[in-house]
């Protein structure tokens, strides 16, 4: 009888040790998962670059203090941007690009590979702006390379192969040059 | 009889709280796996701006952060947008010394692995992000993280940065 008795101890206490051990975790640990936007910073060189662009080739977005946009010279709702990228990558004004549906205009880019959309922001322009035209031109390329993943090969670019996804990477390159403009400065010109 | 009536009148049934303790292990166990540990106490007040186009920031060891706000001590600091390197806040020129002593910090085979996020309140100015961007050019840390909340839908986005 004494020896079965002294095998069950007092149990009581564990749920208060669990509960400290609980309450301080809640303290010391935040929930948040760690998410943004992958952006990969040109080098810093005193070289001006030698080869130019031809304007065609390039979309210039201009972000004014009050956050407004100006693309191709007019003005433009923000939510009017994506598909606005999306004709202007996809165009294929020289007709060599095989995965295009664009249209060929004459104002728009050669080839995706060719294409630069160009940001200048103010000074005073808001982060939060120019993440938001970040993310529509980012939405616009994986929309295009969402599309072609459908097309050329029927499914959706998440569930491809890692050397599939890569293909299609090298087709619809996403190439961003940035800007700023001086206080004061004109936005006449574009870059 | 009557005595045995008289002892199940007075013994109320107690709830078992034999169970009680794996319960809380259980909500531990979830803490302990659905957060993380926090890196720093923040000094400016970060209100990240959302976008929907986001990936997961992998490598937490080679991740460098750099936050950007107004200070939560306006007494003290003032209210224009400030830099915070680890515990302190800094001016812009410090960044690049930051940045270089951080790679420092990494495996030398990973130091071109190395990402700085930078988590900056959708109400600061842009000026002040491109300077930090050009310190980081200086610095040689290309690799950047732009870290943001994430959003459900497009228009939700685009209001809620407005």
């Amino acid at each position: 009888m004494k020896s079965r008795r002294s095998s069950s101890f007092n149990a009581g206490s564990t749920a208060d040790i669990a509960f400290l051990l609980l309450v301080f975790f809640l303290l010391v640990t935040t929930m948040q998962s760690e998410v943004g936007m992958q952006r990969k910073l040109p080098q810093l060189s005193n070289e001006t670059p030698t080869a130019p662009i031809a304007d065609h080739n390039i979309l210039p977005i201009f972000v004014n203090s009050k956050g407004d946009l100006m693309v191709n010279q007019e003005y433009l709702e923000l939510d009017g941007l994506r598909s606005l990228v999306k004709t202007f990558v996809d165009n294929n004004k020289l007709g060599t690009c095989t995965y295009c549906q664009g249209d060929g205009l004459e104002n728009l880019s050669d080839s995706p590979k060719k294409a630069v959309v160009s940001i200048t922001s103010d000074r005073n322009a808001s982060y939060a702006t120019y993440i938001s035209v970040q993310n529509e031109i980012a939405a616009a390329y994986n929309e295009l390379r969402n599309e072609m993943a459908v097309r050329e090969y029927g499914v959706e670019f998440d569930d491809l192969k890692g050397d599939v996804q890569e293909i299609i990477l090298r087709s619809y390159p996403m190439i961003v040059s940035e800007a700023q403009v001086e206080l004061g400065s004109a936005v006449a010109t574009a870059p | 009889m009557s005595h045995i009536k008289k002892d199940k009148v007075r013994e109320t049934p107690a709830v078992s709280t034999a169970s009680l303790p794996d319960i809380v292990f259980m909500l531990l166990f979830f803490f302990m796996v659905a957060t993380t540990m926090r890196e720093v106490t923040l000094k400016v007040a970060v209100n990240k701006p959302q976008a929907t186009e986001i990936q997961k920031l992998e490598r937490k060891d080679l991740v460098t952060y750099i936050y950007v706000g107004t200070p939560r001590d306006e007494t003290l600091y003032g209210t224009e947008p400030r830099v915070q390197l680890d515990d302190q806040l800094g001016t812009v020129d410090d960044v690049q010394t930051f940045v270089v002593v951080a790679r420092e910090e990494i495996n030398e085979a990973e130091q071109p692995l190395m990402t700085v996020s930078i988590k900056a309140d959708g109400e600061v100015k842009m000026g002040l992000i491109s300077d930090i961007k050009q310190e980081l050019r200086k610095a040689q840390a290309l690799k950047i993280n732009y870290s943001t909340m994430p959003a459900i839908d497009a228009a939700g986005m685009i209001e809620s940065n407005l």
